[in-house]
């Protein structure tokens, strides 16, 4: 993350990992792609947010 | 080595033979200077003479780079030289090509020394600043005589063998070279000393400038995303299976896309990740862990999103270059520009 908040995206949301950062393969199969979907809508909301600095969020709960 | 033997490479132009029209010039020779070549005699003084003049329109050399070479360089040669200087080429990209040719050349075939000189964003310094010396110039040939000036104090130094300090005080283009040297103080005072300095408030000189990230002003977000067009890009490495374009897993030369019409998910049958900075054993069992191809499909029959473009694109980020970087994102950009692209989600590792 401080890599990347330093290369300077607009819009960032924090990923799970470096090896899966839209998974966990901790979760079963079903609850991991719920996850996924949540990351993915939380980017698709990040795309419909006005902002003039650069934004970082994280899920509360990874 | 007595007074240095010159040999002055010149364009068409600077020859002044003519403009564009003359560009297809074949290789000729005239003794003695022409053009600028006289300012360079000038700049010699005694310590050199320019004994001779090759030129070639940029368009014969760029179209019949081999043998223009080979003819330019039989054609220096004749003088038997101790330097040959090229330029300046300022901001032409032609005629900064013909000149590193040139310059290349030379240091290969004949006992010359070669240098040359243009303007640093001329595209020819990245292809021969590693090969060849390379003195910076102005944007034009307004900026002639200085370049002249720097030209002619550099080509002396490497006609008489001179072993060249840094770039910075040498006055030509960093080449990319690293060479190790031995400093009496260790590191640590160095860096002590250092700190010290910026804490005084005085001048101090970093040993290694720190990369510089350029800011991008946020876009306005989308308006509806329900009719927006959304692509997946990913850094991670995601490619079909066995890879068929071949892309390299670490210090990647390009950036690929890939067909995803009618796929609603990735599975580890048909694709893979071959990004050689992590570990890939999650993402090539299931690659929507790094390119969420599934949810987005998802998204995208529920109505949230318009449409997922029919290509994703891709690069493996191990080891790039911010250049290589940069440049690569700005033809994805006009890729995805054209394709009428409203927005982005990039996966990164």
């Amino acid at each position: 993350m401080p890599l990347a908040q330093s290369i300077g995206p607009n819009r960032i949301i924090a990923g799970q990992a470096v090896t899966h950062p839209l998974g966990n393969p901790a979760l079963s199969p079903a609850a991991e792609k719920e996850f996924r979907r949540r990351l993915v809508r939380k980017a698709l909301d990040l795309l419909q947010t006005p902002t003039d600095q650069q934004v970082v969020v994280r899920l509360e709960d990874r | 080595m007595g007074k240095a033997r010159v040999v002055h490479y010149l364009n068409q132009f600077f020859a002044g033979v003519g403009g564009e029209d003359q560009a297809e010039q074949p290789p000729a020779a005239q003794d003695g200077p022409l053009g600028p070549g006289r300012l360079l005699a000038r700049a010699l003084g005694d310590a050199g003479e320019v004994v001779g003049t090759v030129y070639c329109g940029d368009d014969y050399v760029n179209e019949h780079p081999d043998e223009a070479t080979a003819a330019i360089v039989a054609l220096i040669g004749r003088y038997e030289p101790d330097l040959v200087i090229a330029g300046p080429a300022f901001n032409a990209g032609r005629y900064g090509l013909a000149c590193g040719r040139v310059c290349a050349a030379v240091q290969e075939t004949l006992s010359a020394a070669a240098v040359t000189a243009m303007y640093p964003e001329n595209p020819a310094v990245e292809l021969y600043r590693a090969r060849i010396y390379v003195v910076p110039t102005g944007i034009s040939a307004a900026q002639m005589a200085p370049a002249i000036e720097r030209l002619a104090a550099l080509g002396l130094k490497l006609a008489r063998g001179e072993k060249l300090g840094r770039p910075a005080g040498e006055g030509y283009l960093p080449r990319g070279l690293r060479f190790s040297e031995l400093d009496e103080r260790p590191a640590a005072a160095r860096a002590v000393e250092m700190l010290l300095r910026r804490l005084r408030g005085e001048p101090f000189e970093t040993e290694w400038p720190l990369p510089v990230y350029d800011r991008v002003a946020p876009p306005p977000p989308i308006a509806d995303l329900s009719t927006a067009r959304v692509a997946l890009v990913t850094s991670g490495g995601i490619v079909p299976k066995n890879n068929p374009d071949r892309i390299e897993s670490t210090f990647a030369t390009k950036w690929l896309k890939y067909n995803v019409a009618g796929v609603t998910d990735l599975t580890p049958q048909e694709w893979q990740s071959v990004h050689g900075g992590y570990d890939t054993t999650n993402a090539n069992a299931d690659p929507d862990r790094v390119l969420p191809i599934d949810v987005i499909r998802e998204f995208e029959r529920e109505g949230v999103i318009g449409s997922l473009h029919d290509e994703y694109l891709m690069t493996v980020g191990s080891g790039m270059s911010t250049d290589d970087a940069r440049r690569f994102a700005h033809e994805m950009a006009d890729e995805l520009r054209s394709a009428e692209v409203d927005a982005v989600i990039f996966t990164a590792t």
